[in-house]
């Protein structure tokens, strides 16, 4: 194969990997933003995010769910106690 | 090492990875389905005491360590080219991402969570975990894999055991690693179906970690680094499920690992270097003949694409009552149904909490085992049908032949190490340049 054929593979293959690089990055962008606007939007609607592992979760401090208020008060009674 | 000792370490491997999949199928989880007695003496159960999340402050810390590691890391790995820095950078990420953090949240588990996400309705992660989950990715897709030399706690434990490096044979290191992408479209459906995290619950390493950990999680933590003496990275090359997309995104990394900072003289030197089998040769001018029949295989191949995926979507379909026994609710449906028909004498603890709690009838039971069971149908149709098509593609790949001129790392299997570099005599001319260019600035 002369090198002229083999450079104009490179720079095909380059472009293609470069496609591909932009296709891979797009997808990533865009399903990370699609997962941080859910989280967004469960905790609009007041709903829980993980699970109910309440007091492992991020947001349990601020959380108006049943659970975990009902974790939150019984916590907060046996150190009163 | 005589070619006996040799294979049996090899056989070694197989045998801890095989074990490895019968320790993640054997494993009960029902206890965690066993709901607190009624006490009739008034007795109180305590409450189960978790510890409180940490503060974010410290996630958002985790992930600027992990970037100001992979920022470092690609610095030592493209330009300073030294492998005492890279692995000064391994052993710190170790300490920290492995020893102090515990190993958790880390991207290779993560992967179960964003798939969580994906497919659960009513379950999302931190940005935090979203986060830690994409950086390693997208810098692969520049870079290749910095992460796992130098960001990786998994990685960095088995890279300090690896005294005695031995070669596994190609015919073996690829079916072994397809082992990996097995492991990868398990860990997709249990987390889908919700039946548990598996690459979190089988971590090898989490254990040593957290200085605790079942014993069979800590025999088999041991298992993976006593063969890791030997085997490099075996974790790495033929499990690990986030490994797999890093390898397939490094593939397409715009700057690649390389071995010489120059043009590569075939000294041979950095032939036998890689112990992770990262380092391909040059291949030379290919016959005529030896085209023709490549051309053959490639058509053949192609052929059984659809064959090959066809067949694994079928076999998937087969086991796949197996795989939804994974599932805690399928196990107790057939437990109760067992029960009941006088198939089995006795009561398990599961068996009996379900009937004393009275939460649920048993043919909601029945309903909702059916409907788990039909999902893993579809699921392991999909499963089999997608690693079919790794086979297929994997054969495809073998009968392209790439020309190269020069000894190469291949960016879907280097880790970035830097041992190849070290080896290199153009790299020592380049040390020696860059010295004697220091020496004169100074002077
Ligand atoms: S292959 Fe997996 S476990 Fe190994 S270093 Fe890379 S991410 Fe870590
Ligand atoms: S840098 Fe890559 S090719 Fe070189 S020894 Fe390390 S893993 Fe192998």
């Amino acid at each position: 194969m002369s090198n002229v054929k083999q450079n104009k593979e490179l720079t095909r293959r380059d472009m293609l990997f470069g496609g591909l690089r932009c296709a891979a990055l797009g997808v990533m962008g865009a399903g990370g933003l699609a997962a941080a606007l859910k989280r967004k939007k469960l905790l609009r609607e007041g709903k829980c995010l993980n699970n109910g592992i309440c007091p492992q979760c991020h947001v349990f401090a601020d959380c108006g769910l049943p659970r975990a208020r009902s974790i939150r008060d019984k916590n907060s009674e046996r150190s009163d106690g | 090492m005589n070619p006996m000792r040799r294979t049996g370490i090899i056989l070694l491997t197989a045998l801890i990875i095989s074990l490895f999949f019968c320790f993640a199928a054997g494993a009960d989880t029902g206890a965690l389905r066993f709901p607190p007695p009624d006490f009739e003496s008034g007795y109180e159960m305590p409450a189960t005491e978790t510890p409180p999340s940490a503060s974010d402050i410290y996630e958002y810390l985790a992930v600027i360590v992990l970037a100001a590691v992979l920022g470092l890391g690609t610095y030592f790995v493209f330009t300073k080219r030294k492998r005492k820095y890279i692995w000064g950078l391994m052993i710190f990420s170790l300490a920290f991402f492995g020893f102090w953090r515990r190993g958790c949240i880390c991207p290779v588990g993560a992967t179960q969570n964003i798939t969580l996400t994906i497919f659960d309705q009513g379950y999302a992660v931190p940005v935090v975990v979203i986060i830690l989950f994409l950086l390693p990715l997208v810098l692969s897709l520049f870079w290749g894999r910095i992460f796992c030399g130098t960001a990786c706690p998994l990685g960095a434990i088995q890279d300090i055991v690896l005294l005695k490096p031995l070669s596994v044979p190609y015919w073996l290191e690829v079916p072994l690693r397809l082992l990996g992408y097995v492991y990868l479209g398990m860990a997709v459906l249990l987390a889908v179906t919700g039946a548990g995290f598996i690459i979190c619950r089988y971590d090898p390493f989490v254990s040593f970690f957290r200085f605790s950990g079942s014993l069979g999680a800590l025999m088999l933590g041991g298992a993976f680094l006593v063969v890791g003496i030997f085997i490099g990275r075996p974790y790495c090359r033929f499990l690990c499920p986030y490994g797999i997309l890093l390898r397939h995104l490094s593939r397409i990394s715009k700057w690649k690992v390389k071995i010489s900072s120059d043009e590569c003289i075939q000294c041979r030197l950095c032939e036998d270097s890689c112990p992770f089998g990262a380092i391909r040769q040059p291949t030379g001018e290919a016959s005529g003949e030896e085209l023709a029949r490549r051309k053959k295989m490639l058509a053949v191949s192609i052929v059984l694409l659809p064959i090959i995926v066809f067949a694994g979507g079928l076999g998937g379909a087969r086991i796949s009552s197996l795989l939804a026994r994974a599932h805690p609710d399928v196990r107790l449906a057939d437990r109760i149904y067992r029960e009941e028909s006088g198939e089995v004498a006795g009561t398990t603890d599961q068996s009996e909490a379900f009937r004393s709690t009275g939460d649920q009838s048993i043919e909601s039971l029945y309903e909702l085992s059916a409907e788990i069971q039909a999902t893993y149908h579809q699921g392991s149709r999909l499963l089999g049908a997608f690693l079919g098509l790794v086979v297929a593609a994997s054969l495809i790949r073998h009968t392209v032949r790439r020309r190269s001129r020069e000894y190469k790392a291949d960016p879907s299997d280097c880790l970035a190490c830097g041992r190849c570099f070290e080896l290199c005599p153009n790299e020592r001319l380049r040390r020696q340049r860059i010295k004697e260019e220091e020496d004169l600035r100074v002077g």
